[in-house]
């Protein structure tokens, strides 16, 4: 429930740079020991090796940072899983939370299968990377039912409530109203969904040329066959044209999907704020009759009610 | 060979408590439903506020019955003076409309009749929360407070007046009827004539031409006056 602590901006620089240098020369940071003898003794020179990565159980922050780009220490942590499996889970648990963690598919990937099914946060870290894609969480639920993994979407779980009562769904929602009551509010979900639209914007100089033409003329005289006459007039002309050059721009929005839902916490949350878009997952308990709507019960709206076990703002970038 | 078979027969016969234990937020693990009643559940200051609300409570549903039925009513009876009074003291900032709180009252001893629920269960649990199946009764009670409050709103002013000045049709008449602006020609004609300015605000300004107040009458009559 808290928000990432490294600055994406900085990671989107050095990530690219950093993962093209990883997958490059990779034998030679993660089997440094493999080096020929010779070599060794031509770089005596070199400054001595980089002590062994922290423990990502005493120290996650440290572990994380380690590596320069997050599909590195992801990696990292996989190696872990021979010496000691909570570890690696820690160490995954590390790179995911102190990286801009965004492989869906490494995660969802046969090594981590087991410990995502029966470690206790194993939804939780699916929810974050999914925000930290930019939350597009249409798209990426798609991802995760062909993998198997149950996590389900607000809609499914409306049109079938029993079969999917207890289960994990995970929705875009803002915040809209809270009430309380003791100890433990209940928010006012609105579900949004993304998608894209073009625009295009003029970039760089533009030229417009504006040209008025006016002719104008009189003339008089005198024929035999016609006597004095007289022929005047005015001709005006114009002419406009300009050059831009534009760019063609998508933009990903945010739009009500018209579901809305409860969602319960287990104590009133300062940073749960209103008329933002957070990824939230949550148990689905069943639906309520609403006092509005229809006058018959069976017509009456239904709303969905949630207990809300994470919530994370998503990445403003969407990963594809 | 009999060791072998006695030790399969043990492994066979092994409590489920040797299997690991999945914790129960593992995706792995059963679903888990709360059904427990959320802040959103409607009750009785939801009803007077007249704010959206959800059908949930802590009860259970049993065999019908007749005693629970009647008590049910009873119950809802017992609050309905003070929904009333409320209802039309806040619109009417303190001021009170005898009449129109008993009309109120009238009104919502008959909505209460749909609140036994033929004695199934409770109607609102120990917290106050209606019950799931009370969906229909909480709408005719709120009905009956929505409809006062705009009485309250639109007649009141107008309804006090015709009373004093004895315009035909009873109290509770004209409040329904000038609520929704169906008042007889006799009655109109009454409230236009004696009390135009307390109704000035629902009496129907075209299309229907009221007969002259007793003032223009003297006015027209009046010899020697005119105007362009």
């Amino acid at each position: 429930m808290r928000r990432p602590s490294w600055k994406l901006s900085t990671w989107l620089l050095l990530g690219p740079l950093a993962a093209g240098c990883g997958a490059a020369h990779s034998h030679v940071a993660w089997s440094p020991e493999e080096a020929p003898p010779e070599q060794d003794a031509a770089f005596a020179a070199r400054p001595p090796p980089q002590p062994p990565a922290p423990s990502p159980s005493a120290d996650p922050k440290g572990f994380a940072a380690r590596y320069p780009h997050p599909a590195v220490c992801e990696a990292a942590a996989r190696r872990l899983q021979g010496a000691s499996r909570d570890e690696a889970w820690d160490g995954l648990k590390a790179c995911i939370e102190h990286t801009p963690f965004t492989q869906l598919n490494a995660l969802l990937g046969s090594a981590w299968s087991e410990e995502l099914a029966h470690r206790p946060g194993g939804a939780k870290l699916i929810a974050r990377v999914v925000a930290q894609r930019g939350g597009s969480v249409m798209g990426d639920l798609r991802y995760l039912q062909e993998k198997q993994v149950p996590i389900f979407s607000l809609a499914s779980a409306m049109d079938r409530p029993d079969t999917y009562k207890g289960r994990y769904v995970l929705l875009r929602a803002q915040v809209a109203d809270q009430r309380s009551e003791g100890e433990r509010p209940t928010v006012w979900l609105v579900e949004h969904a993304l998608s894209s639209v073009q625009t295009e914007e003029v970039v760089g100089y533009g030229e417009r040329t504006d040209s008025v033409t006016t002719y104008s003329g009189d003339l008089s005289g005198e024929t035999g066959l016609t006597g004095p006459g007289r022929v005047g007039g005015t001709v005006n002309a114009y002419q406009r044209s300009g050059r831009a050059t534009t760019r063609r721009f998508v933009e990903n929005i945010s739009d009500e999907t018209g579901r809305e839902a409860l969602g319960r916490l287990a104590a009133a949350d300062p940073f749960l704020e209103t008329r933002r878009d957070y990824v939230i997952l949550a148990r689905f308990d069943g639906v309520r009759l609403t006092s509005g709507g229809a006058e018959t019960d069976d017509e009456a709206p239904r709303i969905p009610v949630l207990t809300i076990v994470s919530y994370h703002a998503p990445q403003a970038l969407v990963v594809y | 060979m009999k060791a072998i078979l006695v030790s399969l027969l043990l492994l066979g016969s092994a409590p489920e408590g040797a299997a690991p234990v999945i914790p129960p937020e593992a995706l792995a693990a059963p679903p888990v439903a709360d059904e427990s009643p959320t802040a959103w559940a409607c009750t009785v200051d939801t009803l007077r506020a007249g704010k959206e609300c959800v059908f949930e409570a802590d009860l259970a549903e049993g065999a019908p019955s007749d005693t629970q039925d009647a008590s049910n009513k009873k119950l809802l009876q017992g609050v309905g003076r003070a929904l009333c009074t409320e209802a039309v003291g806040n619109i009417r900032e303190g001021r009170p409309d005898a009449t129109l709180v008993t009309l109120c009252e009238r009104r919502y001893v008959t909505a209460v009749d749909q609140c036994g629920l033929e004695g199934t269960s409770f109607v609102v649990d120990a917290k106050g929360r209606f019950a799931p199946g009370a969906r229909a009764c909480y709408r005719a009670l709120a009905n009956v407070l929505q409809e006062v409050q705009f009485m309250a709103t639109v007649a009141s002013p107008c309804c006090e007046c015709a009373a004093r000045a004895n315009c035909p049709g009873s109290a509770d008449r004209c409040y329904a009827e000038v609520s929704q602006q169906a008042t007889a020609p006799q009655t109109q004609a009454c409230l236009s004539d004696r009390c135009a300015d307390a109704c000035s605000v629902v009496l129907p300004r075209s299309g229907v031409h009221p007969s002259p107040t007793v003032q223009q009458r003297n006015r027209s009559a009046s010899p020697g006056s005119a105007s362009l």
